[in-house]
């Protein structure tokens, strides 16, 4: 008998009548038990022609019971089986232990794990549903990451493909014209260099811009404090000397904190902006170029303005696209667009563009003002 | 190791540190594209670079950041994931600790490629149990003394908690607590 109580102590002991004789101690958490058994439980398995007697249950004492609490909010149900106890053969006992649905079951029913004898599987049950369910956040886990991955790789396999279509056609029409130049007679060669020669330099603009791209894929995020009126000054007589322009400059700094970013970045970006904007202005005799900074403990505002020949209404969408150009005489490699595009991103910034035909191009950006 | 232990370190330092020392000590221990999931197994090895490597980076103690990666199990990782579990084992520390040995058996059918520790819980008084870890693994004392630091807080507990001895047998490294309550 003592063994019995030990190794269920959810039992419950029936005479003949059903009426509760002693019951376990586990189970006195989950109802102090007196009268008769019928009073407290309800069959829930075994339901078909059973009946609250002592010969009903012993007919069915080779099936497993599932009976459930009356009168329980948490309709507790327990699982065991009634076992006659054949020295005296007037009694029956329940040796069972509560159905634990869920994780939060066993607290609801103010139980602990002790209540449970150490080979009861229902404390095994209730860890098993906890790994569950912690296999089921690694799922969910996974597919997010999967998902993430899969969207990377479609990007990266867009731009390769855009990358093979820029070799096959981009890089190979400088070849093919240096090919031919080397093939003309002495004195017309001569008359063909410039031309060729401009088309070798976009090539290594191309070039330049690619491996920006790349380089913006791997290169850590390494913030630094920035002076950006010395960057600009400095990128701007650069691309002054390059493009034999003097072009005036509005620098207009509004600075209320130092600013903050990634210096590789932040450089490419200007000089892709200032280049395009110098570029483009050149061909007017009152051409400036505005650029205006708005530095707060949060953010940059920076704007680059010209009144160069602006963009066509109907290209504005497209030009922050891999490889796109407005017509086949543009003068862009048609990457410095999209190179700042993504380090933009890469930085969590934003950038817009508003442009008009014949009358200017404004780029307008906004990049959080990093911690150092 | 399983992976909520690493999520206990990543979770520490991306906590205290943020997310870059994180990834510098990730470059560091060369798993920089590594997920941490709740039911994987990741090598010891990786577990240990990711200690010494922050330590060293962080330039703190090995032994303080093991005790607060042990801490922070409990007190975030564990009271998240295994909330109703912690508070199911029992209603103070040393029911809980009493308890500890059968947790972990349970586990291992679960997870039969996993090592986990071996406990023995001895109740030498009713104010004073000692409580005997036995694992394959060396180095990871102050990780366990973290961990019994952060159950104490979690069951707010006023007990003192001692390392009493530490030692090997055989292949096993072992260290004996008192719990005084």
């Amino acid at each position: 008998m003592q063994t019995l109580r030990q190794l269920f102590p959810f039992f419950i002991r029936l005479d003949r009548s059903l009426d509760i004789i002693e019951y376990g101690v586990s189970m006195s958490k989950l109802r102090k038990l007196y009268g008769n058994f019928k009073d407290h439980f309800q069959f829930i398995r075994p339901n078909f022609e059973i009946t609250y007697t002592f010969d009903s249950i012993v007919e069915f004492s080779n099936q497993v019971f599932v009976l459930e609490l009356r009168d329980n909010p948490h309709k507790i149900r327990l699982k065991g089986q009634f076992l006659l106890i054949n020295d005296q053969d007037n009694e029956i006992w329940f040796c069972g232990s509560p159905w634990l649905m869920s994780m939060e079951n066993i607290l609801e029913y103010n139980l602990v794990i002790t209540d449970f004898a150490l080979h009861d599987s229902a404390v095994d049950t209730f860890l098993m549903m906890n790994q569950n369910n912690l296999t089921l956040e690694d799922s969910t886990k996974m597919i997010s990451d999967l998902s993430h991955k899969n969207k990377s790789l479609k990007k990266i396999n867009q731009r390769l493909d855009s990358i093979i279509y820029a070799i096959t056609h981009d890089f190979r029409a400088p070849l093919l014209a240096s090919i031919g130049l080397l093939q003309l007679p002495e004195p017309l060669m001569y008359s063909q260099v410039p031309d060729v020669l401009q088309t070798l330099k976009k090539l290594d603009r191309t070039i330049v811009h690619l491996n920006e791209l790349s380089k913006n894929e791997k290169v850590e995020l390494k913030v630094t404090a920035l002076d950006l009126s010395a960057l600009i000054q400095e990128i701007y007589t650069n691309y002054q000397i390059i493009y034999g322009v003097n072009v005036p400059l509005e620098l207009d700094i509004d600075s209320t904190s130092p600013f903050n970013s990634d210096a590789f970045r932040i450089r490419t970006i200007l000089n892709n902006l200032i280049s395009n904007a110098l570029k483009y202005s050149k061909a007017k005799p009152d051409s400036y170029v505005a650029i205006r900074i708005q530095i707060s403990e949060q953010e940059c505002h920076l704007s680059v303005s010209d009144n160069g020949e602006g963009i066509d209404q109907k290209n504005l969408e497209d030009i922050f696209k891999l490889f796109f150009r407005a017509s086949s005489k543009s003068q862009g490699s048609g990457i410095g667009l999209y190179v700042i595009r993504e380090m933009i991103h890469f930085l969590k910034g934003t950038i817009s563009v508003t442009s008009e035909k014949g009358v200017g191009t404004t780029f307008s950006l906004t990049i959080p003002n990093q911690k150092t | 190791m399983h992976g909520v232990v690493n999520q206990a370190i990543e979770g520490l330092i991306i906590e205290k540190f943020g997310k870059e020392a994180w990834d510098e000590i990730c470059v560091a221990s060369n798993c920089q594209d590594t997920t941490f999931y709740n039911n994987q197994n990741y090598s010891d090895s990786l577990t240990y670079n990711l200690a010494i490597n922050a330590s060293k980076i962080l330039q703190i103690n090995l032994d303080d950041l093991l005790f607060e990666f042990g801490r922070y199990w409990v007190l975030t990782i564990a009271n998240e994931k295994y909330n109703a579990l912690l508070r199911s084992v029992g209603t103070n520390l040393t029911d809980f600790l009493i308890q500890l040995p059968n947790f972990h058996s349970r586990v291992m059918l679960y997870y039969p490629n996993i090592i986990p520790p071996e406990f023995k819980v001895k109740v030498i008084s009713p104010t004073r149990i000692h409580l005997h870890y036995y694992s394959k693994r060396p180095g990871l004392e102050c990780f366990v003394t973290g961990i019994l630091d952060g159950l104490k807080t979690f069951f707010q507990s006023d007990c003192s908690i001692q390392l009493m001895e530490k030692g090997n047998e055989g292949e096993y490294h072992k260290i004996l607590f008192e719990v005084r309550t």
